[in-house]
């Protein structure tokens, strides 16, 4: 963790710099990835778009947890509440696709803030992660009782991306078109959370996450620092919200339970907390394995079993490699160049 | 009408013993959640370990109860599946817990969450989806007159016991050494452990200790309810609330609380006009009320786990 600490400032740029940036190769890996889900793992497009999708919900979420240092076991909330926004003014007021998100993002931008105002100044480690439970709690039996307004146990159904961009003409049932949309969008909020890691903002939060009392004693507002960084580790999930929404073309009740925020930490330990790469990895693992063993023949009797294996890898990881699959291959990386160098 | 008259005719209408068995009724489901918080609490007080396997280990006691009430009978099952959730939990706990202490609390957290999920889908393999059914013997399955209501004997009985309970794990903190080891390791087990005291084996114990509570609870409540493998998971996220609002490491936080939320929910539905489907919400929204005034809970101690 202290590595990434230090490094929060990208190095010169250069043209190489800009050739070899790691967004830059993010966007060639959104790229490539129906590519490579369809021709080499066999598998189908709608799936990389899930993919993509949960890993801007777990990238988001570990703003708050692994560069800031504050676990929330309620970002579910976030997600669900942008959701059910968005898909309840598609469908009541058939507001077109980009209004609808704005609307879904800008509540859930509102929730966040009144929640970190109320919780962050009160309550820190397993507190934190207890209050946000139960807010994200609170979320989802308002979502299962509020027959009126969230469609109950059954959600909102019927959520049509053909409000999408209907100027261009593009057809967004079509599953590539869905795809690259949500792609683009993906990519420029990866844009944004790069940004903001590798700001002087992002190395606060760091240096609150290695020692709260230090950073205080530095001068800096802990409590402001942390307000604004759990709005911020809302936005993505918000923005992923919305998406899944039009993805599934539905909402419903489960989205917002305190598993599927079990779930977005998981995807986020399992790919690597410290790291800004990890969570992205684990969510678009996470779901990618959820889906791939589900079909598998060799699967078959055991695939409705999937939480107890994932569950299994998940504690073999908390024990050993709390670091995650990227945190390992970055050490293994760096003990490699060492040995070469 | 206007609606506050007819709320105020609806309060008048409102006898007091229907207000009575309201009180009787919060009470008694407010036992439950205290037996399973303080379950929690001694675990959390002691090591800061926020256990989310509990819910399953209630689950897990009352799945053994099933198991086992047709080879020893109802009582005698409850009991033995108390105690075999009691060894699991410390066998979890001597194998992979002990090795999280040294790390941030939020690891041990994430650990009790997996292992939530795994004991939920072992319980799901070995006794599959479908509510399991476990009957009473005919001698409780009637009621008891109380004065003012017909109250379910069975239901009655689940309260003495909590009672019976209560008062010996108020004896074992209070009045045994193991009881000041906990109190005094609740307050910094460090300092007990350079005092010479075997706080590992102790750390192994008192998760026996609150393990036991857990399966005990999900064996009380086995027959009330159908059993099915999702069975602890809503009450456990209670008994979350419940520690939080009588304060971490409290025992009478934890009567306190749960007792306050059992009523509280009852009282919603029964005061309240569509209050019932609002219910599964009080607990967490009285938390959260609680968390305004006072973020250390009810009973709890400013400065534990900050």
């Amino acid at each position: 963790m202290a590595d990434q600490a230090m490094s929060v400032r990208p190095k010169s740029a250069g043209v190489l710099g800009i050739v070899l940036h790691p967004m830059l190769l993010w966007a060639i890996v959104l790229a490539l990835l129906p590519w490579v889900m369809v021709h080499v793992l066999k598998s189908n497009i709608p799936l990389a778009t899930n993919m993509i999708i949960f890993a801007i919900i777990a990238l988001g979420f570990n703003f708050l947890y692994g560069h800031t240092g504050e676990l929330s076991f309620g970002h579910a909330g976030f997600v669900g509440l942008a959701g059910y926004a968005a898909a309840y003014m598609a469908l009541n007021h058939h507001w077109a696709f980009f209004p609808c998100m704005a609307v879904g993002v800008a509540l859930a931008m509102l929730l966040a803030f009144i929640a970190a105002r109320i919780v962050v100044p009160r309550s820190t480690g397993i507190y934190f992660s207890m209050v946000l439970l139960s807010i994200g709690q609170v979320l989802y039996f308002v979502g299962e009782r509020w027959n009126a307004v969230t469609g109950g146990d059954d959600g909102l159904q019927g959520v049509s991306r053909l409000t999408i961009l209907p100027s261009i003409h593009r057809d967004f049932n079509n599953s590539v078109n869905f795809y690259i949309l949500s792609a683009v969008i993906v990519w420029v909020l990866c844009l944004f959370m790069w940004r903001v890691v590798h700001s002087p903002f992002g190395a606060v939060c760091h240096a609150i996450r290695e020692n709260r009392q230090r950073a205080e004693f530095l001068g800096y507002n802990v409590v402001r620092y942390k307000i604004n960084a759990f709005v911020i580790s809302a936005l993505l999930p918000a923005f992923g919200g919305v998406l899944l929404a039009y993805y599934n073309g539905a909402v419903n009740p489960g989205d917002l339970r305190w598993t599927q925020s079990g779930d977005i930490v998981m995807m986020t330990l399992l790919g690597g907390a410290p790291t800004f790469w990890g969570p992205i990895l684990g969510g678009a693992l996470f779901k990618f394995l959820e889906q791939y063993l589900s079909v598998q023949q060799w699967m078959a009797s055991y695939a409705q079993y999937w939480e107890g294996y994932i569950g299994i890898v998940f504690v073999t990881f908390v024990l050993l490699a709390p670091q995650g699959i990227w945190g390992l291959a970055e050490s293994g990386w760096r003990a490699w160049r060492r040995r070469s160098a | 009408m206007h609606v506050g008259w007819s709320l105020a005719l609806y309060y008048a209408t409102i006898a007091p013993a229907q207000i009575v068995e309201m009180l009787f009724n919060g009470l008694s489901l407010g036992m439950l959640y205290v037996l399973l918080a303080l379950g929690l609490n001694i675990i959390l007080g002691l090591m800061g370990v926020i256990n989310f396997a509990h819910g399953a280990l209630f689950t897990l006691g009352a799945y053994f109860t099933f198991a086992l009430s047709t080879h020893l009978g109802l009582f005698p099952a409850i009991v033995a599946a108390a105690f075999l959730t009691a060894l699991l939990g410390m066998a979890g706990e001597a194998a992979f817990i002990r090795r999280l202490y040294g790390r941030p609390p939020e690891h041990v957290l994430m650990f009790t969450f997996g292992a939530f999920l795994v004991i939920t889908q072992v319980i799901r393999r070995i006794w599959g989806d479908d509510p399991q059914p476990l009957s009473l013997p005919p001698a409780l399955s009637g009621t008891v007159n109380l004065g003012f209501t017909q109250y379910p004997s069975f239901r009655l009985l689940v309260v003495v016991i909590t009672i019976v309970v209560l008062a010996l794990v108020y004896l074992l903190l209070v009045r045994t050494n193991l009881g000041l080891t906990i109190r005094a390791g609740t307050r910094d087990s460090e300092m007990v452990n350079i005092l010479g005291i075997n706080m590992p084996a102790t750390f192994t114990l008192v998760f026996g200790i609150g393990s036991f509570l857990g399966g005990l609870a999900g064996g009380l409540e086995a027959p009330l309810h159908v059993i099915d493998p999702n069975l602890g998971a809503n009450f456990v996220i209670i008994a979350f609330m419940v520690v939080i609002v009588g304060g971490i490491g409290s025992f009478w936080g934890a009567i306190v609380g749960g007792l306050v939320i059992g009523v509280l929910q009852e009282a919603t539905v029964e005061l309240i006009p569509g209050g019932s489907s609002a219910v599964d919400i009080v607990p967490f929204a009285f938390m959260l009320l609680i968390l305004l005034v006072r973020p250390r809970g009810l009973f709890g101690t400013a400065g534990l786990f900050d």
